[in-house]
């Protein structure tokens, strides 16, 4: 498995379109644990009012996370590899979980 | 359990084990020696057979069906779980299991009703021991399962037979090598082929049988071949041809002449081709032997048709429908595929798409895997070509999960694999191009050659990078050229043109390649669509006016062709001319590519409104709303207002809060 990051820019009209989202793509990554594992996301407030995300998989491929973003209805603008991870301090605690 | 099943291990994990002989320990005595007598029968026992076997113990079969280890079946038992067999199997003392194996053998020779089966005959006698049995039923079962079509089998019972012939003449051995061999083959095993083969061409040339000799070199030459070892293959085919012809003409010697035309074909050597070939047919028309001569046909008429030579491809056809009609399977199979490589590779895709499926079915149903696979990579470029590109890389991995070789198929897989992430933008793009061209290397082959140079030079382009593209695409140029490839040769000249590296094509290279280079395109553009390519089409857009690059633009978006969508969005910015927004991203994978304010009036066309409503509504002229109603009708390919908000309903587009 690789990491990669997603970027999903304004992929959603409003939070509880991405909470859905999210539901989705729990259960989708679930279903298919070898091929593809949801490490973690950031939302972001877009400068239009929308919602998006940049979202960091492990995948068996590129075309996993397509095809994991296609079953649970999720856009894709991005898909970058990661070549290393440099962590400096743990994430700060999320507002809501 | 069944977990464990599916993964296709072959040991048993020690905590099945456990289990199943804890369960079977709570059997009575005689229950627990009927389990073991099931244990030694594969699949299914039946009931007469287990009456054989153990007859006093039969009154205990019910108490080993409710113990749950066993499952009543029609005309007999089995276990509930291959392992849970397995397991029972492993755990008896060799000579009851030796007892056991010999009962079974000796009641199946004598069945009470039909034939004997062979395969069950070698499987007891192997697990007997008894090397004189399996000798006398595994060849024969192996026989059996070939006519069946049942490869696999065929090949597994020729193995079988070859670990009990340490006995047997030298002669006889070199038979079952030269059987294992062609059935490993057809099956696409290719590693295990090339070694049964070796293995029998060692034995004929210690023989001294320059017949049997000459033709395993011609059988291993085939196999060399299948893996990319074009060079050694075509070297080892001459010898074979040699040796042949010292002696008295026959079929071995056609076959060799056949098998040159078509290493020939592969390397793009045209002259090869005829000459080989028409050797081929009138030898094979002296010898009256018809399956020869259609093979030869196969490989001049794909050559003829490559070339656009009028008639090439109907003789192609005329063949595969002989073959196919004759029951000639490994030429129908043959056909199938060099008559599908060699349309895809011309883009006539009418041609491809009226082959390839039934093809796929013929060799799927066949137990064919080598052709299967073949038939299986071209699938994934024809999706490549069409731009459905998610179906063309999921049918690459499945030709990547299945084929464990370094034949065609994987290769031309590959290539699929790194043109879809290279033209979307996604990382990965060289890992699967350097595999391909690691596999096509070694083959000197225009076919692999080129088909890797072409797809690494528009990811060259693709990521930017004009001086790689440029060098990818003239390693194979010349080669192209030299064997005057059409297709092949305009699509190199093209990506040099691309990056200003070539500023003429001759004039022979396929006809929207030689448009696109002259900067004919728009009617390169209308070329590329009629043959079903809407990359390539866009592509040729993109190369011209402000309109045609906007409608380009809008082309790469919808296929996903990110890279491309901005090289053309930066050439229309430099010009000041405008970008047209794209599907916004929220709605970009809905399913019936309706934007966001489309589907903001489909909800309420839903809701009943009427446009004039829905305009006061959402702030809109009434004619925006008309408008937007009418693109909504056309999307969904639907009548009236009615109709769209069942659609609305159906589509999921009123759960989702995008």
């Amino acid at each position: 498995m690789e990491t990669y990051v997603i970027l999903r820019r304004g992929g959603w009209r409003t939070a509880d379109g991405l909470q859905a989202a999210a539901g989705r793509s729990t259960a989708e990554s679930e279903r298919i644990p070898d091929d593809v594992a949801w490490i973690r996301s950031y939302v972001l407030s877009e400068r239009d009012g929308t919602v998006g995300t940049v979202c960091v998989y492990q995948a068996s491929s590129p075309e996993a996370i397509r095809r994991h973003a296609t079953a649970a209805d999720l856009p894709v603008d991005e898909i970058v590899k990661v070549a290393e991870t440099v962590l400096v301090r743990p994430d700060p605690e999320p507002a809501t979980v | 359990m069944t977990e464990v099943l599916a993964a296709g291990g072959s040991s048993i994990p020690e905590t099945v084990r456990d289990a199943v002989l804890a369960r079977a320990g709570r059997l009575s005595l005689p229950g627990s020696r009927l389990l073991e007598a099931v244990a030694i029968i594969p699949g299914r026992a039946e009931i007469w057979l287990l009456e054989q076997l153990a007859p006093a113990e039969m009154p205990h079969l019910d108490e080993c069906l409710a113990s749950g280890v066993l499952r009543a079946d029609p005309g007999g038992v089995e276990f509930r779980h291959e392992l849970a067999r397995l397991a029972v199997e492993e755990s008896l003392a060799p000579d009851r299991r030796i007892k056991l194996n010999e009962a079974a053998f000796r009641a199946i020779a004598d069945p009470p009703s039909g034939e004997p089966d062979l395969a069950a005959l070698a499987h007891h006698a192997d697990a007997a021991g008894d090397a004189s049995a399996v000798l006398r039923f595994a060849p024969a079962a192996a026989e059996r399962a070939a006519q069946l079509g049942a490869h696999r089998e065929a090949a597994a019972q020729y193995a079988r037979a070859l670990r009990f012939s340490d006995s047997l003449s030298l002669e006889t051995q070199a038979e079952l090598y030269k059987s294992l061999s062609y059935e490993c083959y057809l099956t696409g095993e290719f590693a295990d082929a090339i070694a049964a083969s070796t293995q029998a061409l060692e034995r004929y040339h210690r023989l001294a049988d320059a017949l049997k000799e000459g033709e395993c070199l011609r059988a291993l030459s085939r196999l060399l071949w299948s893996i990319g070892r074009t060079p050694e293959a075509s070297d080892m085919c001459r010898q074979a041809v040699a040796l042949l012809e010292s002696l008295t003409p026959g079929h071995e010697l056609a076959m060799a002449y056949a098998q040159l035309a078509a290493l020939s074909m592969s390397t793009g050597d045209s002259e090869g081709v005829v000459v080989w070939g028409m050797r081929a047919a009138r030898l094979a028309e002296q010898l009256g032997d018809r399956e020869i001569l259609a093979s030869a046909r196969v490989n001049l008429g794909a050559t003829e048709y490559m070339a656009g030579t009028p008639g090439g491809r109907e003789k192609l056809e005329q063949e595969l429908d002989f073959a196919l009609s004759a029951g000639l399977e490994e030429i129908a199979a043959v056909a199938f595929n060099v008559l599908v490589r060699a349309a895809a590779r011309q883009r006539d895709y009418v041609v491809v798409d009226r082959y390839l499926d039934s093809g796929f079915e013929y060799c799927r149903e066949r137990d064919l895997g080598n052709f299967r696979q073949g038939l299986g990579a071209e699938r994934a470029r024809r999706l490549l070509d069409s731009g459905e590109w998610t179906l063309a890389t999921d049918a690459a991995n499945l030709v990547l999960s299945t084929a464990r070789t370094t034949g065609m198929a994987p290769f031309v897989a590959l290539t699929v694999l790194g043109q879809v992430r290279a033209r979307r933008g996604d990382p990965d793009v060289w890992a699967p191009l350097d595999r391909a061209l690691e596999m096509a290397e070694p083959s000197g082959e225009l076919q692999r050659l080129a088909l890797v140079a072409a797809a690494r030079a528009e990811a060259g382009w693709l990521a930017g990078d004009g001086e790689r593209a440029l060098d990818e695409a003239r390693a194979a140029y010349d080669l192209a050229l030299d064997k005057r490839h059409l297709w092949f040769a305009g699509e190199l000249a093209y990506w040099q043109w691309k990056c200003s590296g070539l500023d003429a094509a001759p004039g022979w290279i396929a006809e929207p390649y030689a448009l696109q280079i002259a900067g004919e395109w728009q009617r390169a553009a209308d070329s590329w669509r009629a043959c079903g390519c809407p990359y390539e089409a866009a592509l040729a857009l993109a190369e011209g006016n402000e309109e045609a690059q906007q409608r380009a633009y809008e082309e790469f978006r919808r296929l996903g062709a990110v890279p491309a969508a901005k090289q053309v969005a930066r050439s229309l910015r430099a010009v000041g001319a405008s970008v047209p927004r794209g599907p916004q991203p929220s709605t970009r994978e809905n399913p019936a590519q309706l934007t966001a304010r489309e589907i903001e009036v489909l909800e309420l066309v839903a809701d009943g409104l009427r446009n004039a409503e829905i305009g006061d509504r959402l702030f809109l002229s009434r004619r925006t709303v008309d408008h937007h109603v009418s693109a909504i009708l056309r999307k969904l390919s639907v009548r009236t207002r009615g109709d769209a908000s069942a659609e609305f309903h159906r589509l999921g587009l009123d759960r989702q809060d995008r």
